[in-house]
């Protein structure tokens, strides 16, 4: 069993991941003590819930610098004023939502984000939960045969397809979410099917939408086996579910989760706020 | 992700029950009854219009008897009796779920609907908590409506008038063994009967089936359907994996999280269902009591 937590509390909300973190105010610098046992939380739990926060920006931003440098998006406009922050907007006309795939965040880029703050600024009143798999449990549950046949496999991660449109189609069709121009930065990537986690040495499954083809493969040939990951690894034992409302964060890991934002809430307008952290190359 | 076709359904007010719909696809939270005591036609009318409403509806903290149950069951109908599985001694139209602390296998770990594979499946299935895990041991349901809407016109239509076959035994279950031998080889989770001659574990029932009391047509498939009526398995199976991804696509669920004394009913003609096995360790205890439906059309 994991050792006890002092300063926080940490409840469990499912048996694959996920759990929420009580006693902790974000909006106040938190001492070292108290962020080793949110860091600890975080990698046990994959991804970390806190509810009734009330963040400025600049709060919210000096929260997620604790975590590392940030992770700027390249193909989604900031909000004014804070280039590190995204906001992630429905509204009660928009028919697309973002995020509505089981993926893991920039993992087309050379250094995907390590791990993603998502702060809830609008709710509907029921819907728009946001689904998550843990990805160690994924590859864990492989026979030791497909382990071995992943076993140095890698991939190709595309950020520009989005259901066989490109980004900056996809973001006009139905949604207000606005595209800029990702000035050149790569956003087609080779990683490892199965990585490494860096920091707690776990193996994890690493695919999700983003993954196109395996690596020197042709799409057709990838397909069979690529659908088959992807089903695998999000199927509900892997899973947790989590219902959010104003004030609620989320911070979940990427090197080890994937995660679903549901589309499930016509007529009724969700806002957050985002900032992701800066990751390493996946081994 | 294009947006499901989901309608909002709160068409009248309640006055006897408060209904706090949960998720968007499906599933509401009712408050203001104790299911201990007798309701009055009034209020069970709001809650059964709730359950037609929102295909599955919960009741937090409630505190019944087997016979409370049984006799809030018997409102909807009659009681249906499960072919496979052994009821309690005291209560044959009661089954235990139980998971202890030193099993693995859980019962129900797949999405399917009750009792498809009977002639006349279980409209309903009321489940009651009795001990839960601390965490995890959640269910999934699935709106079937929902699974059918996001079908394409041409799907729609070759999928009307096409029957599924449904086989409440088949060697087609992960394991590759029928219940029996999964029992004797000690992989079985409830214990098993012998079903009676009379009682029929294989049926043909349309795909896209009408709910007889709201009209809406839904997508009836679940992990018992081993193949379409009058096609081979592999001529089959492209299709109806297919059918199954749609029906459990996130959007199209709900999630519960239950506690001891938390109540559901669903209804089978147009929701599926998954018991989510990831408490190894704890021990999960539900009383089910389903309710005898009509043959699908």
């Amino acid at each position: 069993m994991p050792e006890a937590y002092r300063h926080i509390d940490v409840a469990p909300i499912a048996g694959a991941l996920g759990a929420e973190v009580r006693g902790a105010d974000l909006s106040r610098p938190l001492d070292d003590a108290a962020f080793a046992e949110i860091r600890r939380a975080f990698l046990e739990n994959n991804v970390i819930f806190f509810h009734g926060q009330s963040l400025t920006s600049d709060q919210f931003l000096v929260f997620a610098q604790r975590w590392g440098r940030i992770h700027r998006h390249p193909y989604v406009q900031p909000i004014d004023g804070y280039p590190d922050i995204l906001e992630i907007l429905k509204t009660e006309t928009d028919t697309q939502n973002f995020g509505g795939r089981w993926h893991t965040d920039q993992s087309f880029a050379p250094r995907p984000a390590l791990g993603t703050l998502l702060y809830a600024l609008e709710t509907p009143t029921h819907g728009g939960d946001t689904a998550f798999a843990n990805q160690y449990l994924a590859y864990e549950a492989l026979s030791d045969g497909m382990k071995a046949m992943l076993d140095g496999l890698r991939a190709v991660f595309n950020g520009d397809q989005v259901h066989g449109q490109s980004r900056q189609q996809s973001y006009l069709a139905g949604g207000s979410m606005q595209a800029r121009d990702t000035g050149g930065e790569q956003t087609v990537s080779l990683h490892p099917v199965v990585r490494t986690h860096p920091e707690t040495g776990r193996k994890a499954l690493y695919v999700g939408s983003h993954t196109q083809m395996f690596e020197k493969m042709s799409e057709t040939e990838s397909l069979p086996l690529l659908d088959f990951l992807r089903a695998h690894a999000v199927q509900p034992e892997f899973t947790c579910r989590f219902r959010w409302a104003p004030g609620s964060l989320a911070f979940w890991d990427n090197r080890c989760t994937q995660h679903c934002a549901l589309n499930d809430y016509p007529g009724r307008r969700r806002r957050m706020h985002r900032i992701t952290i800066q990751g390493d190359v996946p081994a | 992700m294009s947006e499901a076709q989901i309608q909002d359904t709160s068409s009248q007010a309640y006055e006897r029950i408060q209904v706090k719909r949960a998720a968007g696809a499906l599933g509401a939270e009712i408050a203001g009854v104790d299911l201990s005591k007798p309701l009055d036609d009034a209020t069970f009318g709001e809650i059964h219009r709730a359950w037609l409403e929102n295909n599955i509806i919960f009741f937090r903290d409630q505190d019944l008897t087997p016979d409370d149950h049984l006799a809030f069951a018997r409102r909807f109908g009659d009681i249906h009796i499960h072919p496979f599985n052994k009821p309690l001694d005291d209560h044959p139209e009661v089954l235990e779920i139980l998971k202890t602390e030193d099993e693995e296998r859980n019962n129900g770990g797949r999405w399917h609907t009750d009792q498809m594979y009977t002639a006349k499946p279980a409209k309903g299935t009321m489940l009651y908590a009795r001990e839960m895990p601390p965490y995890g041991g959640d269910t999934m349901f699935s709106n079937l409506y929902l699974g059918y809407e996001a079908l394409s016109d041409g799907m729609k239509a070759m999928l009307s008038g096409l029957k599924g076959i449904n086989n409440g035994d088949s060697r087609k279950h992960p394991s590759g063994l029928t219940r029996m031998e999964r029992e004797k080889a000690g992989l079985g989770t409830l214990k098993q009967v012998v079903p009676p001659p009379d009682v029929q574990t294989i049926s043909s029932h349309p795909i896209i089936r009408t709910h007889p009391e709201t009209g809406r047509k839904a997508l009836y498939v679940g992990s018992h359907t081993e193949r379409f009526d009058g096609l081979t398995d592999e001529e089959s199976a492209p299709i109806l994996s297919y059918l199954m991804e749609l029906t459990h696509r996130p959007e199209f669920t709900f999630r519960l999280r239950w506690e001891v004394g938390t109540l559901t009913l669903w209804d089978n003609r147009c929701c599926q269902h998954f018991a989510i096995n990831d408490y190894t360790g704890f021990r999960r205890r539900v009383h089910k009591v389903t309710i005898c439906g009509d043959t699908p059309f």
